[in-house]
């Protein structure tokens, strides 16, 4: 790779610029700079921050002027930063500062605590200057704006579509950290001087035994898993049908992914979902005349399914991701042999059910019965929070 | 260390593992931690007195749920309290009993396994697993330079050396965790083997979240209230020492159990005692009580 040298060399340069601004770099530092790197994968500049911190200062009195250097590289330096701070982090900014929340209040005046989500628990800790918080908010939440968890946490079923199109913003830390990584790996071959190409060419000096640096390496990563997702659309799904197509939307934008929706009979809408706008993407699927809203034979769909796409290789290895009330009208036993047929080509099966959030849920219905056995994962899915969840096991 | 790997993915399950047991971190602390962990390499915490560094040895030990072993250090402390040691006594009942019976005695044979006593350093060198254990060398700064120079060893290579049994190195090198209150400035030798993090004092923010986990019983705007306080106190010059998180604490604990429950209250100046320790840092903060309390 033609970058690599570069890349490199970026490396041999930061450290050489504390060097000469005065910092005391042991030669140690450097490989130890390179191994966290290698470790923690920072996606945002203030992962990079601590990432870079940690290892190579060695004292408190040092804060200063790494702060003055790592600023001026990747801070001031605005568009030609060498590591890119996704933009999915930018309506989060917006967000934020229209909300007055502390993330917008922090710091204001430290760049490096404005990146994104990671709001008041993480960026550089600083004298607190600004007492609006909400006590009320675990630390582990980021802390923005109330009106915006209060939607993160509310039912789907309670929100208008104005609300649902908002998801891309509503989705927590885990989302855009998923998205961020996504969008990173994408964009790799495309342009020059990004993040990725700093670690891979990290990784390929190492390979060819640049003496740059004796580390431990971290085993390739494996391939992003495919996904596939079954939607059902039927009459009891109804006021989940558009957010979670929302939803889906956004993880096409990311992913290899493959999108089918059932109610009595199955529809393959993978290209409707690959539409530049959601608004596309859900008049796609809408014109489709798919059995919107009838009743469900979740299991014949399952079968057509298999029978279809299983055996073309679609289910193999891939996550498998169901939106379903398991309000099956056929048999459960034979929904359980769908299901079983389904696990053992997939490598995991996660089923939102939206009911599962509904206080005192037991999956007494036949259909989540007979699925149980076979889901590596029960979640709710009934809120952009509770869809985070899906982004973890992803 | 690939059980940690699973078990840690990123920076972030670090961040959420010490949550969840009472011990609240920032991006920063954690990705030091995971560095320690996942690298394997020593960390050197520093940090006024009371913001939380030995707590964050103890909490990684938890969350990795592994052996802590501690060596609390100080002025004078030396390898054979902290390494291994010889157990003389027994060496000198051998030699009485080899004497007694008249057999013959090498040295050897005195100088062997059954005579070592373990110190917590080659104990955690030799720990048996199954996972490596957390050693937290804290208050680094109390020992003195000959000290300093033993520990090369242990961070640099992660080995022991006992002249008359040769060099341990354990199947589980530990996670080494070093706290500083930087009372004097360490050898450069020990930093360079150091990653380093510097704990600062917690955001008023961050603070409120301690205090709820640390003083479940006490009131959130109670909380709340001395949680902004004790950050505006720090901000108040000449004083001799700042209160740390750990007097914040029995700060709410006092306040909790006189039943105060307003900052405002005329009773909470005569409870400084519990925030600040030394009577002129106490009245300095009474005389500008005021500002303290106000917004
Ligand atoms: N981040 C935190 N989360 C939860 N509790 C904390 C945190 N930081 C400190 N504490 C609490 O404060 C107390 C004091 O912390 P600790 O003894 O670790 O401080 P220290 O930095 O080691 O101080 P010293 O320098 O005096 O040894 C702990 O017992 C713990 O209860
Ligand atoms: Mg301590």
């Amino acid at each position: 790779m033609r970058h690599d040298v570069d890349l490199a060399e970026f490396t041999e340069r930061f450290t050489r610029l504390l060097k000469i601004s005065g910092l005391p770099l042991a030669h140690e530092r450097a490989s130890m700079f390179i191994n966290a790197l290698v470790t923690t994968e920072p996606a945002f500049i203030n992962e990079l921050y601590w990432c870079a911190r940690v290892t190579l200062i060695s004292s408190k009195d040092e804060v200063e002027i790494f702060d003055r250097v790592f600023s001026s590289i990747f801070i001031d330096a605005g568009r030609e930063m060498p590591i890119e701070i996704s933009d999915v982090s930018t309506p989060l900014h917006r967000d934020a500062r229209s909300s007055n929340s502390v993330e917008a209040g922090i710091g204001a005046n430290n760049p490096l605590n404005s990146v994104g989500t990671e709001s008041l628990t993480s960026g550089i800790s600083e004298q607190d200057s600004n007492d609006e918080f909400d006590s009320q908010n675990e630390l582990n939440v980021p802390m923005v704006a109330n009106d915006r968890e209060v939607l993160r946490h509310r039912n789907f079923a309670e929100l208008d579509d104005a609300q649902t199109k908002e998801m891309e913003l509503l989705l927590g830390p885990a989302a855009v950290r998923f998205i961020a990584r996504r969008s990173a790996r994408d964009k790799t071959s495309r342009r020059a001087s990004n993040r990725l190409d700093v670690r891979s060419s990290l990784r390929s000096a190492s390979r060819s035994g640049g003496d740059l640096i004796d580390l431990r390496y971290k085993t390739p990563k494996l391939k992003q898993r495919s996904i596939v997702v079954l939607i059902d659309i039927s009459g009891s799904m109804e006021a989940y049908v558009n957010p979670y197509l929302n939803f889906v939307h956004l993880l096409a934008k990311r992913c290899s992914i493959e999108v089918f929706t059932f109610a009595t009979r199955l529809s393959r809408v993978t290209r409707e979902l690959h539409s530049a706008t959601v608004e596309r993407a859900i008049g796609e699927v809408a014109s489709l005349k798919l059995d919107w809203l009838s009743g469900t034979t979740i299991a014949s769909s399952f079968e057509q399914f298999l029978n279809d796409y299983g055996r073309r290789g679609v289910v193999r290895g891939a996550v498998v991701l169901v939106f379903s009330d398991g309000w099956e009208s056929g048999d459960p036993s034979f929904l359980g042999e769908q299901m079983r047929r389904l696990s053992l080509l997939a490598h995991k099966i996660i089923w939102a059910n939206p009911r599962v959030a509904n206080p005192g849920f037991i999956p007494s219905t036949g259909g989540m019965k007979a699925v149980l056995p076979y889901c590596d994962k029960l979640i709710s899915g009934h809120s952009m929070a509770a869809l985070e969840d899906i982004i973890r096991e992803l | 260390m690939s059980e940690f790997e699973s078990l840690f993915p990123d920076v972030e399950s670090v961040r959420l593992a010490l949550s969840k047991v009472g011990y609240l971190s920032d991006l920063g602390l954690a990705t030091a931690l995971f560095c320690a962990v996942r690298m394997g390499l020593p960390l050197l915490l520093e940090g006024e007195p009371g913001v939380g560094k030995t707590e964050a040895g103890k909490a990684l030990s938890q969350i990795l749920d592994t052996q802590l072993v501690r060596l609390q250090c100080y002025e004078g402390i030396n390898s054979s309290e902290a390494v291994y040691e010889w157990n003389y006594s027994r060496q000198l009942l051998s030699i009485r009993l080899a004497e007694h019976k008249g057999s013959n005695l090498v040295e050897q044979d005195l100088f062997s396994e059954e005579f070592l006593i373990e110190r917590p350093i080659l104990k955690v060198i030799r720990h048996r697993g199954p996972r490596p254990a957390v050693l937290l060398i804290d208050e680094v700064d109390r020992s003195d330079d000959e000290f300093e120079a033993f520990l090369l060893e242990l961070l640099g290579e992660g080995t022991v050396t006992v002249p008359e049994l040769g060099t341990f190195k354990g199947e589980y090198p530990p996670i080494v965790i070093l706290t500083s209150n930087r009372t004097r400035d360490l050898h450069d030798a020990l930093k360079r083997r150091c990653m380093y993090h510097w704990i600062d004092y917690p955001s008023t923010a961050q603070a409120v979240e301690i205090l709820r986990i640390r003083v479940k019983s006490a009131s959130i705007p109670l909380i709340t209230q001395v949680a902004r306080s004790v950050n505006k106190i720090r901000g108040i010059n000449h004083l001799q020492k700042l209160p740390g998180i750990a007097e914040a604490i029995n700060w709410v604990n006092a306040l909790h159990l006189l039943e105060i429950a307003e900052i405002t209250d005329v009773r909470v100046p005569s409870t400084l005692g519990f925030l600040l320790k030394y009577r002129e840092d106490q009245e300095i903060v009474a005389s500008e009580w005021e500002k303290v309390i106000g917004n």
